[in-house]
């Protein structure tokens, strides 16, 4: 079977507790026989369990390097790298440092992705403004099926509006992700550079979080990802600081080294940090939103024609942007300065390293090869008869039950019980509240 | 207009196989705090049911409308939602002071919004032009001093 998500449970260490259940925003967690299992078909990889869990029982899946890279053999191995991996080290570690470490991990080439999101940018800044001139005359209603835009850099944001909000899919950015927007470069210009067909070439993805592994297994908008495989920052963060330790000379670069690093401008680079996107857009009148709950407000006033007069929303899934990531080590602010260091120094970079700056009109935009389709799991049946009476059965054990959403059953709300027994998934008994007071009346 | 699920009932009106489903909500006057929960439970409602997106959001921005205007003009009243399997009928009914002049109020712009409502970003006179543009069918029941029945129905197909 095909696998869906990319967030895990060791069932070792899970022992059964409310946590996970509690903060799940789309409900898809239950505990069942003691154990967390996920309902596949809600899951947005959000990872709120993973940062919830006292017990370290969640985790996301990413694959070991070694064996990927070994298993890529006589291929040319490429790293894409999340721009919020160059905010995980002391001030003194540039961004070309940090690219030359990530190399030796065993790449032959390393594209920063703050190429992909340079891209993005502006072709989100052309879509934005192309969409504003094309509805100059139209009448407001019809301005508010399509505006506020929304960016899809996050992929988070993007299964959550599939699933809870489809009536905003016309809001979405149609553009492909920065991190298949860099695979695409990367796949151009060494095809082009080393005269080799594509399939000799094997991409790496260095990720801040589970959403975007999951994004590269199972793709929204097209049939397969560019990339081959993803690990997760923190899998490599260790051994990348030991190499650092012996690669930090601002001065030069090998010959090799010359041809292998590619960076960007800082449009992209900024792209790591909540703002940055529409800092890069250069827009007005936007929205910069972090946290999923905060996504879910912003979005309800959206779907209830609430927002006016604004353009664009950047929505990131984790607060503080992808340096946030639950795949990061360092703390988020700490993060955030650093990625501020970076756009600094950019200039400095600039200089010593011409050669590597990708620019922003070297990158294609690439715009969905699919349409998003919509995701129903929220829905109780696929004919709405049935929903119906499924809908009044819930009510009516609703009314039964005690409506403290104490979690003990191992469904996060008495409604989320009342539905899951209507479905089949559980059974009233479950309610130890229900049962203690049945008990204490009967005595 | 603190959302409360009063009752439910079910009735046979109608004589089809599947039994409507209905709930009702009270809508309180010039509480603009929760102004527009009875309009958002609904559309949850019916996204469990699996009506299509677009519809969806015609039906609740339908409602949230006249729901505001019970709660700007009608002295607050009450809500009830009729879901068939073809389509969804909303009824708000208040006991405020009525709409003297029924097509005055249907033009765009027109407002008798007092200004406490007007702070607050409502009160444009969009209201009832919105409500007619959102939904299939419209009937408006009003009568000077007694109060105004809006009947709204928005057809899933």
């Amino acid at each position: 079977m095909k696998k869906l998500h990319s967030v895990s449970l060791i069932g070792d260490l899970c022992v059964g507790c409310t946590n996970c259940i509690k903060g799940c925003p789309t409900q898809a967690i239950r505990v069942r026989g003691g154990k967390a299992t996920i309902y596949d078909i809600r899951c947005i990889d959000c990872a709120q369990c993973i940062r919830i869990c006292p017990y370290h029982a969640k985790i996301a899946v990413t694959d070991t390097l070694e064996e990927r890279l070994s298993a890529a053999s006589g291929k040319v191995k490429v790293a894409i790298v999340n721009p919020a991996l160059f905010s995980q080290f002391e001030y003194n570690v540039s961004r070309i440092d940090v690219l030359k470490a990530v190399r030796q991990l065993g790449f032959d080439y390393v594209f920063d992705e703050s190429i992909g999101y340079a891209g993005y940018v502006s072709a989100a800044r052309q879509m934005i403004s192309e969409k504003q001139q094309a509805m100059k005359d139209m009448p407001d209603d019809e301005v508010s099926e399509v505006f506020p835009m929304i960016s899809t850099t996050c992929p988070v944001v993007v299964r959550l509006i599939q699933m809870k909000y489809r009536a905003l899919i016309p809001h979405l950015v149609t553009l492909d992700s920065p991190m298949e927007l860099t695979a695409q470069h990367a796949i151009d210009y060494l095809c082009l550079k080393l005269q080799i067909p594509r399939t000799l070439i094997y991409i790496c993805y260095i990720s801040p979080c589970p959403a975007k592994v999951t994004a590269v297994i199972n793709p929204l908008w097209k049939n397969k990802s560019l990339i081959s495989t993803c690990v997760g920052i923190h899998d490599v963060y260790a051994q990348l600081r030991s190499l650092l330790d012996n690669v930090t000379n601002h001065e030069s670069l090998t010959h090799e080294e010359e041809r292998a690093i590619r960076i960007s401008e800082p449009v992209g680079l900024r792209c790591a940090a909540i703002g940055g996107e529409t800092a890069s857009i250069g827009i007005e009148n936007y929205l910069s939103v972090d946290g999923i709950e905060n996504i879910i407000d912003i979005l309800e006033e959206i779907d209830r024609d609430n927002i006016k007069g604004i353009a664009y929303v950047e929505a990131t899934c984790c607060f503080g942007g992808c340096i946030g990531g639950p795949l990061t080590i360092m703390n988020r602010f700490t993060a955030s300065a650093k990625l501020r260091d970076h756009v600094h120094d950019f200039f400095l970079e600039k200089e010593l390293f011409p050669n590597q700056i990708v620019q922003e009109d070297d990158i294609v935009p690439q715009v969905w090869e699919l349409p998003l389709p919509e995701n129903h799991a929220m829905r109780l049946s696929e004919n709405i008869g049935e929903a119906m009476t499924k809908y009044e059965q819930i009510d009516e054990i609703l009314a039964t039950l005690p409506q403290l959403d104490c979690g003990a059953c191992g469904a996060p709300s008495c409604a989320a019980m009342a539905e899951d027994i209507v479905q089949g998934r559980a059974s009233i008994n479950n309610c130890i509240i229900r049962a203690k007071r049945k008990k204490l009346k009967e005595e | 207009m603190l959302r409360s699920a009063i009752r439910s009932r079910t009735s046979r009106e109608g004589g089809c196989a599947i039994e409507p489903l209905v709930r009702q909500y009270e809508i309180r006057a010039n509480d603009f705090t929760h102004a527009g929960e009875a309009s958002s439970s609904m559309k949850k409602s019916l996204s469990r049911l699996g009506v299509k997106a677009e519809v969806i959001k015609r039906a609740a921005i339908a409602m949230y409308e006249a729901e505001i205007n019970a709660v700007i003009h009608g002295h607050g009243g009450m809500a009830e939602v009729t879901v068939f399997p073809e389509k969804v009928v909303i009824v708000i009914e208040d006991h405020g002071p009525g709409i003297p002049d029924l097509d005055q109020a249907m033009v765009a712009g027109w407002s008798t919004a007092p200004d406490i409502a007007r702070e607050m970003g409502f009160g444009a006179g969009m209201g009832l032009p919105n409500i007619k543009k959102n939904c299939d069918e419209l009937k408006i029941d009003t009568k000077v001093g007694e109060g105004t029945k809006v009947t709204m129905e928005v057809r899933f197909t």
